[in-house]
């Protein structure tokens, strides 16, 4: 009886631990790793990220603007490259997980804050961009075809 | 695709009363491609045939998505790529009209008669009343509008203006403006994306002109509902008050009070109140929406195509009244909206 109950317990407590691993896993915070970030920047400046299926999606961030409408992402990203837009000489200031609070990074309205809440989740990372003409911010989430997923764009930033 | 319960709700249930619901629905008869809905809770969700679109609902459809939809009248709306489309309602003089509203994008209606007042259609920039008719909405990326009648008759107004079309006949809206020259569109052919595109280049020569105009839009809903507010606040006073009167009743056992306040919380002051508050919803919505859509749009074109010259004296004109734009928007509109509608 008594070895019986040790058993139990036994299997109790590695129950609790692997319940335990398990859910930490599930919400441990995803952070970028950083050649995938200059890896999506090299794509950004060769105008490509729509080339990617699934890397630019709809909702999005840009600034303070939420966007919901799959061509108009489409429509930023390719006119961005046709203006001859370009990240020189990027280097990565901060890379962490996306928290509510940063949704002010963005702009600091209800809307940014919902967009927050709504969408960003453990998966996705603010990543910070120091380059030649300011400082980008990005949200960054779980890999598509070897590129970060990109949710948020705001920048430069003087 | 559920409707969300509001703590008000469960209070008025609780004392006995019945509030009337919203009843227009839509049903999806044809999905093709990537397209969504956003529902009552603000959640997109994917399309499929036979979900129903209730009130308040939109769909979405991305570059390869269209949809169809079905009323109960057997009406049908086809919903073709690139569009925002959403179902809702308002009262007028004591009556339910359906509106169905494109935000941008391109939707063609085949209406039957309907019993009662015929659905007001409607983009950001223009309404157009309708009854037993065939048409097309274009609603551009600029907030402009193109309404072609196929069959029937159809009153666009737009800025206090109102112009009547006929079989074959079509009319341009440009944002916070009156209704151009209706024109024969017969022989013309008219493609969404090509009249969009003109319709983003003519803005793109200028740029802070074409958001003044956007601006102005606003400026119209903004008064729409902050007219109805006063009304609402004092309709919301007086439905309290009763409430109020109604507990106390329930409390004492009244039970013949009880009833009599029952039915003015939902036929006196409570329908004045509901119906006030819809129609602010409605103009908030259609703030929201214009906000959403053609100002955010015109934005990240803006943005994209300025952001290699950030000193050109048009984009800081244009950022300058984006930004005037966005806090009337938060100071004003938001405080009227819920998360759900974000």
């Amino acid at each position: 009886m008594i070895r019986h109950a040790t058993r139990s317990s036994g299997f109790l407590c590695a129950g609790i631990v692997l319940a335990i691993v398990l859910s930490s896993c599930a919400t441990v915070p995803y952070v970028q790793k950083e050649d995938r970030v200059y890896k999506l920047i090299e794509l950004i400046n060769r105008g490509e990220v729509t080339e990617v299926p699934g890397l630019v999606t709809t909702p999005f961030l840009v600034d303070g603007e939420i966007v919901l409408l799959q061509k108009d992402l489409v429509d930023f990203w390719d006119n961005l490259y046709n203006a001859g837009f370009q990240i020189r000489n990027p280097r990565i200031r901060q890379n962490r997980f996306a928290m509510p609070e940063d949704a002010r990074m963005f702009r600091d309205s209800m809307e940014v804050r919902t967009f927050f809440k709504k969408y960003i989740d453990t998966n996705t990372s603010l990543v910070e961009i120091e380059s030649a003409d300011g400082t980008y911010y990005f949200l960054l989430n779980r890999e598509v075809k070897g590129y970060p997923r990109i949710q948020g764009f705001r920048g430069p930033v003087q | 695709m559920k409707q969300p319960v509001t703590p008000g709700f469960i209070l008025a249930a609780f004392l006995g009363i019945v509030l009337p619901g919203f009843s227009q629905e839509a049903l999806t008869v044809y999905v093709e491609g990537e397209t969504t809905a956003r529902n009552l809770e603000g959640k997109l969700l994917s399309l499929e045939i036979g979900d129903p679109l209730k009130s308040g609902e939109s769909v979405i459809t991305k570059i390869t998505g269209r949809a169809d939809l079905e009323l109960p009248n057997k009406s049908t709306i086809q919903i073709k790529p690139n569009t925002v489309f959403t179902l809702g309602e308002v009262e007028l003089e004591g009556e339910k009209q359906t509106v169905l509203s494109t935000a941008v994008g391109s939707v063609a209606y085949r209406l039957n008669k309907f019993t009662g007042r015929g659905p007001s259609i409607r983009t950001a920039g223009a309404i157009a009343g309708v009854r037993g008719t065939d048409l097309t909405v274009y609603a551009g990326a600029d907030g402009s509008t193109l309404v072609v009648v196929e069959k029937g008759t159809v009153a666009v107004e737009s800025a206090g203006e109102e112009v009547i079309l006929e079989t074959n006949e079509a009319v341009e809206v440009k944002a916070g403006s009156p209704p151009g020259q209706k024109f024969s569109w017969i022989g013309k052919q008219i493609d969404y994306s090509q009249w969009n595109q003109g319709k983003l280049e003519e803005f793109l020569q200028d740029p802070v002109a074409g958001l003044y105009r956007v601006a102005d839009q606003l400026e119209a809903y903004r008064k729409g509902m902050e007219e109805i507010l006063p009304e609402l606040k004092k309709a919301e006073e007086e439905w309290a008050a009763k409430y109020e009167e109604l507990k106390k009743a329930v409390e004492a056992k009244d039970e013949e009070k009880a009833s009599n306040l029952r039915e003015e919380l939902i036929k006196g002051v409570g329908e004045d109140r509901r119906i006030l508050f819809l129609n602010k919803r409605f103009y908030a919505l259609s703030y929201l929406s214009m906000r959403r859509y053609v100002v955010g749009g015109l934005y990240l074109q803006m943005k994209a195509r300025y952001l290699t010259k950030p000193t050109d004296e048009i984009f800081i004109q244009y950022k300058a009244l984006h930004e005037e734009i966005l806090k009337q928007y938060e100071e004003i509109i938001v405080p009227h909206l819920v998360e759900a509608d974000i």
